[in-house]
């Protein structure tokens, strides 16, 4: 009975990489999500890692920086990884082609088979911003032939809106 | 054949167990002989010598040591301080690190389980760390070398915390497990690891160290140990990061080659002015905005809304080093800073400044345009100012905090007003940054804190003890914040009690099945 009590009543751990290009605002989310607040960051050479507890849940961050040079390091992080969550600068329409391959790149590794992902259209805040079908065509996704599942949300990382809607969706099929 | 082998088998089968008897027999040999007194005392002739040792209760301290079991009688051959060389004694010292033996009246042994924070590695706790010996010195050492080492208490898989000596080399922590000296420590690769202060608990300060497929948590008694592991291991793990970082872009040799474009801008650097950081003047800036055509340093290039591109680790395109060859720093601030000495409120930082000194200044400077020549401001930053109105609300959320900070109720409502009136005004780039830096009347009630640097407290008596939030416009623009974070931990709550609810339910539904399973049998059983 004491194993079907923790079994049922302990939190469970889960093990998430957020990764996307520089300046797309990943670790403005994870602190977002981890201290409920929006700091001024800098740019994250090597990584950040953060434990957040969300609905009875845990969730292990890691925030992977994303400068051109050190995004080779991606796959380090890779092992036993439960979600992927991929932010993209929808403000920057010029980059968004990179953000393309560097999905792509990302989604052909056989570590990440299978495993769930969700982009985070950040920046939603920008008068130039595209809107989520936009990026969902821009990113390619819409003809995505691998057999994973993917999900779209728009956020403002900085006020915080939609990246919980976004984790609530990735909490939800991570546990199917 | 076939009959025979099992007999050989058999046969060989009883060779072994003879032996095996034979050994079992010549090791448990003393402590059989210790039942016998007389032929204890030939074996172990120094008993004698004891002060404490009664010869007439020879026979009743034999038997209680013949109760003892096998392991333990082993431990009191070598703990007989005559009948063991020095060698020996040492090594059995070493291997009780954590107990002490203490013999009563009778001669019997105890082991007491001592508190392992007042055993013998009390004394090697403050080590190398305390002793004044910098982390660059320590880094010099041999790779095996501790650079910090103490108590720690470490958290198992069974969810057990076991108590432990930790050492912090140049490259892995190790754990060494007090109960078992022989075995070589548990060692945790702190490469691509970090470290983070997690949370206090009935005085133990706990700290959690990630490592690339798991996590490992650990505490000790004072915070001041947990700050120090915490600053040792995040030290050490940013070693290996940027040695990492190296190693990968050397291994990529398409990545190594430094681009055309990168070389113009590292030769662009020398230019005067372009050495120092255009906003805090830190030494040899690193990043680029790209679309300011400047060079900044890291802590800088934070709070820049511009892209932002580093010039080691970024590509390039020709255009951006057309920017910087055409702008630089020198002719940047020329434009950007022209009238920085009118606004003395705002400070500029320095290489050593924090965070909201940088972002108060980058703002101020760049997107609200406050010190540039004012016929420029109405001609050229007009849209960028509604730019900047428009999707900076940190700058609302900022003066938001002056204004709760420096001041009570009825100058939200003055605040509010003005803002509001402000943002009726078609043109807000001219009539804004003037307002944030005009001196207002020094009536009591209305002491504005329109300095954006953090202005002097108002005086005591002015302080109410509890800042109500006022019921204005104003304040309900600014919580929206608030209001959002309520609602989503509204939300959490509720999806908790529904996750509860459905874990019962799925109880209560196995425990109907198992009841449903064992009627079920019982029917079986009686129709049979």
């Amino acid at each position: 009975m004491g194993n079907l009590f923790s079994l049922y009543f302990t939190k469970r751990d889960y093990r998430l990489v957020v990764l996307g290009l520089d300046g797309a605002g990943k670790t403005t989310a994870l602190y977002r999500l981890h201290i409920g607040e929006s700091i001024v960051t800098v740019p994250t050479i090597g990584f950040n890692v953060e434990t957040i507890e969300y609905r009875n849940i845990k969730l292990t961050m890691w925030d992977v920086g994303g400068q051109d040079r050190i995004r080779c390091m991606w796959h380090y992080y890779f092992q036993g990884v439960h979600g992927i969550v991929y932010v993209v600068d929808a403000a920057d329409r010029e980059r968004m082609y990179e953000a393309r391959d560097e999905l792509e790149k990302l989604l052909d590794t056989p570590q990440l088979e299978g495993v769930p992902l969700l982009v985070l259209a950040n920046k939603m805040d920008q008068p130039q911003s595209l809107s989520v079908k936009e990026v969902v065509s821009e990113l390619g996704l819409d003809q995505m032939k691998w057999g994973r599942t993917w999900h779209v949300e728009g956020t403002i990382a900085t006020e915080g809106k939609g990246v919980y809607e976004g984790l609530d969706w990735l909490i939800g099929s991570m546990k199917r | 054949m076939n009959s025979k082998k099992p007999s050989a088998s058999t046969s060989v089968d009883q060779m072994e167990g003879r032996h095996r008897s034979h050994s079992e027999r010549s090791r448990i040999s003393p402590s059989l002989m210790r039942l016998r007194p007389h032929s204890a005392r030939i074996d172990y002739p120094s008993i004698h010598n004891k002060p404490d040792w009664d010869p007439s209760r020879g026979p009743t301290g034999d038997h209680t040591i013949s109760s003892v079991s096998d392991e333990e009688s082993d431990g009191n051959e070598e703990n007989r301080p005559q009948s063991t060389t020095p060698g020996l004694e040492r090594k059995k010292k070493k291997k009780n690190l954590f107990q002490i033996i203490s013999r009563d009246k009778f001669g019997k042994q105890e082991d007491k389980q001592i508190s392992p924070i007042k055993g013998i590695y009390s004394n090697e706790m403050a080590k190398s760390w305390e002793e004044g010996m910098t982390f660059e010195e320590a880094l010099a050492l041999p790779d095996t070398a501790e650079i910090h080492s103490g108590m720690l208490w470490r958290k198992k898989k069974s969810a057990r915390w076991a108590p432990g000596r930790a050492a912090l080399t140049t490259s892995k922590m190790l754990f060494y497990n007090p109960k078992k000296p022989n075995k070589p420590p548990k060692s945790f690769d702190l490469n691509l690891a970090n470290c983070r202060l997690s949370d206090v608990k009935e005085s133990r300060h706990y700290f959690q160290l990630y490592l690339i497929n798991y996590n490992v948590s650990f505490y000790t008694q004072t915070a001041i140990q947990t700050m120090a592991w915490v600053e040792a291991i995040q030290n050490v793990c940013n070693r290996l990061m940027l040695t990492t970082i190296e190693g990968t872009t050397i291994e990529g040799s398409l990545q190594n080659t430094e681009t055309e474009e990168q070389k113009c801008l590292s030769a662009l650097r020398s230019v005067p002015g372009n050495s120092l950081c255009a906003d805090c003047s830190a030494m040899d800036p690193e990043w680029i905005s790209v679309n300011l055509g400047i060079f900044i340093c890291i802590q800088c290039s934070g709070s820049h809304l511009s892209k932002v591109r580093s010039l080691k680790l970024d590509g390039f395109d020709p255009e951006h080093v057309q920017a910087v060859q055409n702008i630089g720093n020198q002719r940047s601030n020329l434009k950007w800073e022209a009238y920085a000495a009118s606004h003395p409120n705002i400070i500029r930082p320095n290489p050593d400044s924090d965070t909201d000194t940088r972002k108060r200044w980058i703002t101020a400077k760049y997107d609200y345009g406050m010190f540039v020549e004012p016929t420029m401001t109405n001609a050229q930053l007009k849209g960028h100012v509604i730019n900047a109105v428009n999707h900076d609300k940190e700058f609302f959320q900022w003066m938001a905090q002056l204004v709760k900070y420096a001041s009570h109720t009825p100058l939200y409502r003055t605040r509010s007003e003005d803002t509001e009136s402000r943002s009726a005004q078609t043109s807000p780039s001219t009539t804004r940054p003037t307002s944030l830096s005009q001196p207002t009347s020094p009536t009591p009630h209305h002491s504005p804190p329109t300095r954006p640097t953090r202005p002097s407290p108002p005086r005591l008596e002015e302080i109410p003890t509890k800042i109500a939030r006022p019921p204005s416009p104003l304040s309900s623009q600014f919580s929206v914040r608030d209001e959002g974070a309520g609602v989503v931990l509204k939300s959490t709550t509720v999806d908790r009690t529904r996750d509860l609810i459905g874990h019962k339910l799925i109880i209560c539904a196995l425990l109907m099945i198992m009841v449903a399973m064992m009627m079920m049998r019982d029917t079986e059983s009686s129709s049979l």
